[in-house]
């Protein structure tokens, strides 16, 4: 070799050298690239599973599923993000710790030791994610079949208590960073904010209920006073009107006694006068003979004693009024005595059973403890009889009473309900109204139902009234028991 | 300077002279990398100066017209050698007007720290236009020996007039460049 290609040579071997110099750090550059995209996919792909994860959460907490399949869904979701084998969850109801079915193994894993439990139910003010190793001699057989050898405890606490755990068991070969865990518990914050999201819910819709009830029971308090109010000012009508009444038809009832008894010794009279003409033979029969064919004193008298008869009926029926108008005005008179319910019933079926029989079968069911109640034990008997008798007049053929009591909350409940042909709710409506009659002329005064009603009220109580068409109707008393 | 230039020069001189003018040249300059050159390693840039300067001593020939004669040369071995993407073009003008956006960038990619000079072309017309070269290198004779050796290659002649010059203490280099085909 020349000279000349000699230092070439030389120069070329130190230029290769460079080459492999600088081939080796391109070397290095690339590895170390493919190193930094390899880690940086590894790491996008933690991210997407870790956004898959909070999403999926996100979701099922966005769903109205019911808390105990959210809590399953979200243990199962954890399971598979952290690839864990199997899981369970553990909540407090009714202050004892219970434990789902495992999830993701149709295997049995028994519970853990109880301080754990307490531990962790009681770390409300630090709890965290906590990773254990499954070591406990109990565990540590099932743990070998499963294959499981760590459990991740996932705390969800709502209003500030942890109230679900949940268990997700690893399997030797799993592992992950830190982090991972972080995002475990942003989602068991996910879940917490639902659980306390859904307890609100529940007490907003029970103080719904409640105002509910409220607005109810005060629409029904405004009926009744409504109702009260009625009753009053015809008391007082009533009043005014029964004392009216009652002065005149005292001297009519007085005056139409005397002229009936006059009427009987006239009509005596009379029958013995055409006796003694008929066996006579002078003016005087022969003049009385020949009125009593023109006018029939026979028929005449008869004709006076049904007129009489009719008037007396008559009068009868004014003095009912004007004494059941006096009740009726007498509602705010002061309550005194005590009575037995039962027995007060019983006596007034006696009274009414001559009414009842022909026409109804009557069913008794009463409490056991014959309750007291204070008050007038015949206007209470007043009250049932009306009721009885209504129901029994109510029916165009047999049928059936059915008369309960009940005792419940310093309360006896009297239920009187029958197989008549019920009412329409226009006639409900109008039915305690003074007056207020579906009976015909003569047939009824339209206040039994308000009197009966002046009366319960009167005595500290309510009465109501249900019916169906075709069905029957029952009316309901609650009355106070006596102290 | 990136060691694809001096591996260029070291061809020119084997192409036109031989081994012993360039073993001349070598020892004549005082280098610091000893005058072995690998394609991808940056060199400072007084050895090709150097070089160059007594390249022309020994072929006795004036330094410009050595340098536009590497110029020249060099734009062969750059489109045998240098970037993929200079083999994509079919004129010289296609190829300044991309020279920066497209070579220059690729360059960088693969050696960050290389310093490349600015090419710009405006044209005039189809066939003519202005080119703008700028580098602290201040080496237009070898760009101006690049554009003819590129106008060679794409089956062109050209038409240069060196309307400034860095050397004449302007900021860049212009030519007035009018392209016609063979």
């Amino acid at each position: 070799m020349s000279d000349a290609y000699k230092a070439a040579y030389e120069r070329e071997k130190i230029a290769r050298l460079a080459a492999e110099k600088l081939l080796d750090e391109k070397s290095r550059e690339v590895q170390s690239s493919i190193e930094m995209i390899h880690y940086q996919f590894n790491d996008l792909m933690s991210q997407k599973k870790e956004s898959d994860y909070l999403l999926a959460v996100s979701r099922l907490t966005q769903t109205d599923q019911g808390l105990k399949k959210s809590v399953h869904d979200y243990t199962t979701e954890s399971m598979k993000f952290l690839n864990a084998k199997c899981s369970r969850y553990s909540y407090i109801s009714d202050g004892k710790i219970v434990i789902s079915n495992l999830i993701g193994s149709d295997d049995q894993l028994p519970k853990l030791g109880l301080n754990v439990y307490q531990d962790i139910y009681k770390k409300d003010d630090r709890s965290t994610v906590m990773i254990s190793e499954l070591n406990s001699p109990e565990l540590l057989g099932v743990s070998m079949v499963l294959g499981i050898n760590r459990v991740v405890f996932l705390p969800i606490k709502s209003f500030g208590k942890v109230n679900t755990v949940c268990e997700i068991y690893l399997s030797e070969g799993v592992d992950f960073k830190p982090e991972v865990l972080d995002q475990c518990q942003v989602a068991g914050f996910q879940i917490s904010a639902m659980l306390e999201r859904s307890a609100d819910q529940k007490e907003l819709e029970k103080s719904y209920q409640e105002i509910k009830l409220s607005h109810d029971k005060i629409k029904q308090a405004q009926a009744q006073l409504v109702q009260s109010e009625k009753m009053a000012s015809l008391g007082q009508l009533a009043a005014g009107v029964a004392h009216e009444i009652n002065n005149p038809i005292g001297f009519v009832t007085s005056n139409f006694s005397t002229l009936k008894e006059y009427s009987h010794v006239l009509a005596e009279y009379f029958s013995h006068a055409v006796q003694l003409a008929e066996q006579s033979d002078n003016e005087i029969s022969s003049v009385m003979k020949k009125m009593d064919e023109k006018e029939n004193f026979k028929f005449l008298f008869s004709d006076i004693k049904n007129i009489m008869d009719d008037c007396d009926d008559g009068l009868l029926r004014v003095k009912e009024i004007v004494a059941n108008l006096k009740s009726f005005a007498r509602s705010d008179e002061e309550v005194t005595g005590e009575f037995k319910i039962n027995q007060c019933i019983e006596n007034t079926i006696k009274v009414v059973w001559n009414e009842l029989k022909y026409k109804a079968r009557l069913h008794k069911d009463f409490d056991e403890n014959d309750c007291s109640v204070k008050g007038h034990e015949g206007q209470i008997g007043q009250v049932i009889m009306n009721m009885l008798v209504n129901a029994a007049q109510a029916m165009e053929a047999d049928g059936d009473i059915y008369i309960q009591t009940r005792a419940q909350d310093g309360f006896v409940r009297i239920t009187i309900r029958d197989t008549a042909k019920g009412m329409p709710q226009s006639v409900m409506d109008k039915i305690f109204d003074p007056f207020y009659t579906t009976k015909g002329v003569n047939e009824g005064t339209g206040l039994g139902l308000s009197i009966s009603h002046g009366i319960i009220e009167k005595h500290g109580g309510n009465v109501s009234v249900e019916s169906e068409e075709g069905v029957g109707t029952c009316f309901i008393i609650n009355l106070p028991i006596a102290d | 300077m990136l060691g694809i230039v001096f591996n260029a020069l070291e061809e020119f001189v084997l192409e036109t002279a031989d081994m012993e003018t360039w073993n001349a040249v070598i020892d004549a300059s005082d280098l610091q990398s000893g005058g072995a050159y690998t394609f991808g390693v940056t060199y400072e840039d007084s050895e090709i100066v150097s070089l160059a300067t007594n390249l022309c001593k020994q072929l006795d020939i004036p330094l410009e017209t050595g340098l536009d004669l590497f110029g020249q040369f060099f734009f062969g071995y750059l489109i045998k050698k240098g970037p993929i993407e200079l083999q994509e073009y079919n004129d010289t003008q296609t190829l300044l007007k991309n020279i920066e956006d497209v070579v220059h960038r690729d360059v960088k990619r693969l050696h960050p720290n290389a310093y490349t000079p600015f090419f710009e072309y405006l044209p005039d017309t189809q066939s003519s236009g202005s080119l703008t070269y700028a580098s602290k290198r201040r080496l237009c004779m070898v760009a101006g020996g690049l554009l003819q050796g590129a106008a060679k290659h794409y089956g062109q002649s050209v038409e240069m007039e060196h309307v400034q010059c860095m050397h004449d203490g302007a900021e860049n280099c212009i030519w007035q460049v009018k392209f016609s085909k063979h």
